[in-house]
């Protein structure tokens, strides 16, 4: 009876350990949910101070869509480090999506990205055996308050896998 | 539970004893006059060291509000480094329109509710883009090319006909593409 009891305390008092860390997790947790929207923001997005920002000296409207040459991927790896990059004075969300060639699944999706923030290493849904491809890199922007779709644009450029 | 740990102890040595023994275990013909050796290779490749960053800018219009007389539709380049032998060239992708179509779309109050209005591109020299309800015919087709920094500037006007009902909000996106290409590529 004694052992049993003693069981049933150990099980509670790890239960609530659990769910102490869980509630320290939620608390400390990078923020992933922007609650103006209630739309999920990558969270493996971060800020970047690039060098692209330095030229650019007058407030201007429209979207900056950033622009790419010659892309390197490593061979056979899903894991790969590339700088997907909403440009700090944009006023709209992104979400990027990877193409190869003329397939029409994308090999990387994005969540949401803020104005400023970048993701630096992607997980794609495949890795890729060496050689050269096309790459589009299809950019969806979006009204921060409204979701409403802006114009969008495809970078398209090539990509070497080796 | 002394004699279960010599047990467990002694069975745990004589495996040790026998994994290792294959390790030292191999075919040697004291008889051969050849010399043994172990081939080794090692492919040194350079590794690619591009950071896989943007390494230039293309502004695009966000939203634009049509008036009759014609709005600026202004598409701009920033830090543009060094392209060599190549151009930035900024084409029309589609729109998200019924077949690429380059109209806008509303919702009128009264019958016929579904209203869609033309607009056009004119370029500075006069040139117009508009499509008039074929597939796909502005797709492809170029709107600014830079090798630097720069601005090409269009004017949006819509196309205006009876048919249109007034007091609707008219609604569209265009899709730009945007790709490095060889300096002496031509875009239709």
């Amino acid at each position: 009876m004694k052992s049993k009891r003693k069981t049933c305390l150990s099980l509670l008092l790890i239960l609530i350990l659990c769910l102490l860390l869980f509630g320290l997790y939620l608390f400390f947790r990078p923020d992933t949910i922007d609650p103006s929207a209630n739309i999920i923001l990558d969270p493996s997005s971060s800020y970047w101070e690039g060098p692209l920002e330095e030229a650019a000296q007058e407030e201007q409207s429209g979207i900056r869509i950033p622009g790419y040459s010659t892309l390197h991927f490593p061979a056979d790896q899903s894991t790969v480090k590339m700088t997907l990059y909403n440009p700090e004075k944009n006023d709209c969300y992104f979400s990027f999506s990877l193409y190869l060639n003329d397939e029409t699944v994308p090999l990387y999706t994005s969540d949401y990205v803020r104005p400023g923030m970048a993701i630096h290493e992607l997980e794609l849904a495949r890795p890729l055996s060496s050689g050269e491809y096309t790459l589009h890199i299809r950019i969806n922007t979006y009204d921060p308050q409204t979701m409403a779709t802006r114009n969008s644009a495809s970078v398209k450029t090539e990509l070497i896998v080796e | 539970m002394k004699k279960t740990a010599t047990c467990l102890l002694a069975l745990t040595l004589c495996f040790c004893t026998a994994m290792s023994t294959t390790v030292f275990a191999a075919d040697f013909d004291q008889n051969s006059t050849a010399t043994p050796s172990t081939a080794i290779t090692f492919d040194y490749k350079e590794q690619p060291v591009t950071p896989n960053e943007p390494s230039y800018i293309i502004v695009i219009p966000d939203t634009i509000e049509l008036t009759e007389e014609g709005t600026a539709l202004c598409i701009e380049a920033e830090n543009v480094q060094d392209l060599g032998d190549q151009r930035i060239s900024v084409t029309i992708a589609g729109t998200d329109k019924y077949r690429n179509q380059m109209v806008l779309e509303g919702k009128a109050a009264t019958a016929p509710v579904n209203q869609s209005l033309r607009y056009q591109l004119i370029a500075a020299d006069g040139t117009i883009i508009e499509t008039t309800g074929g597939k796909d015919q502005v797709n492809g087709v170029e709107l600014a090319s830079f090798t630097e920094d720069g601005e090409v500037v269009y004017t949006m006007k819509p196309v205006i006909t009876a048919a249109n009902k007034k007091d609707v909000v008219y609604t569209g996106s265009i899709f730009f593409n945007i790709e490095l290409v060889s300096a002496e590529d031509t875009v239709e």
